[in-house]
């Protein structure tokens, strides 16, 4: 098997590209929070966060020849979005079961109840809808809205270009209000 | 005011929170900001309200360990060297090719039974495709139909005359074809040892002579008695020694001229039967014992294995010939007539295997097999040529939304592309062989399966050793050499490249690659072939021409 070779122009500054572990534990430790918020944005299931967290890193072990230098975190990035769809492709019964109720949101969890309502009711059916979303769109749309990234960084990420973007959010949009109809009435009332 | 200070904004906006000078500012930049109108629109469907937005993630104790220890355990390694991946691709490439020759086994197989490879195609199957393309018409002769007589015109049929019917099915190129309508004519006889076989048959029966008449007669009548011509040489008749043949109202036929161009062409094989024919006719000797003599001589060399396929086939189609001009002369035939010419059919079938040393049976299979293969892989490309199409399709769309990334490829996509040329190469090699085995000595030809063996494990052995170690050949890592031998940073794979790697894709560009070889090694084989048969002389005087090589001939047994 080959040897993987220490890369010059890595950016890092931990020897992650070398056969040594400690480089790498530094790595999962760094990015590790970064790396599960975008998971956390692109799956319903908290539970499984962790997990596809850990496969992120496992496949960056895997594939460090394949990485160029440049930002570690946008490397990793693309490989936690390609294992977030994978792991919807693997999981499509999980995932229809949970479009009925996606567990609420951490600000939602330990507050009053009337708070909750007023602030969480809004957030939960928007996340109930964009489950129903196509797969493309849904990643886009969740990229934006539940991780707020902007359109450049999506674009970095997916290697979408942001006009392709931009019209998916759009088509996503429209999706959405039709969705979300009764409850832009009952906001307007 | 900039962008992104207007979507911090955005939402107090839509919730009517802005006053005074920010709201102004706020409305001012979205008058001439479509992106950030466009924000706005989003924000109206979906709030900025911190419960939609994800929060912080912390690793769960021992996260970090865990993760550790799982990719210690993995295996760190190319993509290009997943097993998974790679058994997923030679399934889907031999797959492939193994539908594309069953497909071309069976649907035309019914029709077109490929042991009944006519002459062109035995000579070089491009050849073949060349003469389908320009509006060749073969009449498939069904296998076993070996009859006495030669089937005579009827009317309204396109076939007048097919001489070959009456011994066997040969190869049912030589045919005369009439248009029902009277509209075209042509002898046509692309195999010069052919021309003989029918000029045999013209000489002994009567009928197929007045079906020329009767041929001859309407296009005069439809003044186009000048693209249809017969040309007739009494003297050669008495030449050959057929003068006291029973039923003789025509003679040799010596050439054919179809719409002002000469179709049969007399080959030197021809020349030389015809010279053999006129020098022992000279001598005295029955010509058709010379043509058996010739033809046991022809036999010899066979057994000695020494010589072409090709002279093979003219071996055989001499003793069929001799066979018949015996049996029309009424002349006592010799006692293995019959065993010989059901030798000489089941040769020019290409039957090889029914002869009787080992030499030939193996020669016979070789020679299907290779058709097969030649046919498949005409298929393979087709199929290929589909995925070429879509594979460039998709790469178009992926250049247009970025920049062309520089040509760079792992070592794993180098060894990956390398293992598809070779690949290639051994079915080109195939249909190459199939080309040449009727040209080439059959010694050459026992040689290809040697050097398609040692493609294939070089292929193998350029794969990465994956398929050498569970062959248990040596191993040796072609892509772990390149690595040793290469050690710049450039030759790594681009995150650009990241949809390279992605299985299906990978095989796209390499199938394209291969596909585009294949195809232009079949458009040059068919260049070349049409080469050949412009460099054909073209006959001024088909009389003189045809009289050449009998005159020299008697010329010589005058001053023997």
């Amino acid at each position: 098997m080959v040897e993987p070779v220490p890369h010059p122009t890595a950016a890092t500054p931990t020897p992650f590209l070398g056969a040594e572990a400690g480089g790498f534990e530094e790595l999962v430790a760094t990015f590790a929070p970064q790396v599960g918020r975008m998971l956390s944005a692109l799956v319903d299931d908290p539970n499984v966060v962790a997990d596809l967290a850990q496969e992120t890193f496992v496949r960056a072990w895997r594939a460090q020849d394949a990485f160029r230098g440049g930002q570690v975190g946008a490397w990793l990035g693309r490989i936690a979005v390609n294992v977030a769809r994978d792991h919807h492709r693997a999981g499509w019964q999980r995932r229809v079961d949970l479009v009925d109720e996606p567990p609420p949101s951490a600000a939602c969890r330990d507050d009053e109840p009337e708070v909750i309502w007023l602030r969480c009711e809004a957030a939960q059916r928007i996340r109930m809808a964009m489950a129903k979303l196509p797969p493309r769109q849904a990643e886009v749309v969740r990229l934006r809205f539940l991780l707020g990234e902007s359109y450049v960084a999506i674009e970095a990420l997916l290697g979408v270009p942001e006009s392709t973007l931009r019209s998916r959010v759009k088509v996503a949009l429209q999706e959405l209000r039709r969705e979300l109809a009764d409850y832009f009435e009952e906001r307007a009332s | 005011m900039r962008c992104r200070e207007c979507e911090t904004h955005l939402q107090s906006y839509l919730d009517h929170g802005l006053t005074g000078a920010v709201l102004a500012a706020v409305k001012r930049h979205l008058g001439r900001c479509p992106a950030c109108r466009q924000t706005l629109d989003e924000r109206r469907v979906i709030p900025a309200v911190p419960a939609l937005q994800v929060a912080e993630w912390t690793p769960p104790p021992g996260f970090v360990e865990r993760t550790v220890s799982a990719a210690a355990r993995t295996e760190h390694r190319l993509p290009c060297d997943d097993p998974r991946r790679a058994g997923r691709r030679m399934r889907l490439i031999l797959g492939g090719l193994l539908a594309a020759t069953l497909v071309l086994w069976l649907v035309p197989g019914s029709r077109r039974p490929l042991g009944h490879v006519p002459t062109l195609l035995a000579n070089s199957t491009t050849g073949w495709l060349a003469d389908v393309a320009m509006g060749a018409r073969y009449r498939w002769v069904p296998s076993g139909t070996v009859s006495g007589d030669p089937q005579v015109l009827r009317e309204g049929e396109r076939v007048v005359a097919s001489p070959r019917m009456s011994v066997g099915p040969v190869d049912g190129t030589s045919e005369l074809l009439l248009d029902p309508q009277g509209e075209r004519w042509a002898a046509n006889t692309p195999n010069a040892a052919d021309d003989f076989i029918l000029a045999a048959y013209l000489l002994t029966h009567p009928e197929l002579d007045q079906n020329l008449k009767r041929a001859e007669k309407a296009l005069s009548s439809a003044n186009r008695a000048p693209q249809f011509t017969l040309y007739r040489a009494e003297a050669q008749r008495e030449a050959l020694g057929f003068a006291e043949a029973p039923a003789m109202p025509r003679p040799l036929l010596l050439g054919v001229l179809a719409e002002g161009e000469p179709v049969g062409v007399w080959s030197e094989a021809s020349q030389r039967i015809l010279a053999t024919l006129a020098s022992l006719g000279a001598d005295g000797v029955p010509g058709r014992r010379g043509l058996l003599e010739q033809a046991e001589r022809f036999g010899a060399r066979l057994r000695d294995q020494g010589e072409s396929t090709r002279d093979i086939l003219a071996g055989a189609q001499m003793h069929l010939t001799a066979g018949v001009l015996a049996r029309a002369q009424g002349s006592p035939a010799p006692p293995d007539l019959d065993a010989q010419m059901r030798r000489s059919t089941a040769v020019l079938n290409l039957e090889v295997s029914t002869l009787p040393t080992p030499f030939t049976a193996a020669a016979g299979r070789w020679v299907r097999l290779q058709l097969r293969l030649a046919c498949g892989a005409g298929a393979a490309a087709l199929a290929a040529a589909l995925l070429l199409a879509a594979g460039l399709l998709h790469r178009l769309c992926y250049l247009r939304q970025h920049a062309p990334a520089p040509l760079r490829l792992s070592r794993g996509q180098w060894a990956g592309a390398l293992e598809l040329w070779v690949a290639m190469l051994v079915v080109v090699a195939a249909a190459a062989g199939s080309e040449g085995v009727l040209l080439v000595p059959p010694a050459w030809v026992l040689w290809a399966p040697a050097i398609g063996l040692a493609l294939i494990s070089f292929g193998l052995l350029a794969a990465g050793g994956r398929h050498a170690r569970s062959l248990g050949l040596p191993r040796f890592s072609l892509a772990g050499w390149i690595d040793q031998m290469v050690e710049e940073p450039s030759f790594r794979l681009s995150p650009r490249w990241d949809y390279v790697r992605r299985g299906w894709l990978a095989l796209d560009w390499r199938l394209a690659a291969a596909s585009l070889g294949l195809a232009l090694t079949l458009q040059l084989g068919l260049v070349a072939n049409y080469r050949v048969a412009e460099s054909r002389p073209s006959i001024a005087d088909p009389i003189a021409h045809a009289r050449q090589p009998f005159d020299e001939a008697m010329r010589a047994a005058e001053t023997r």
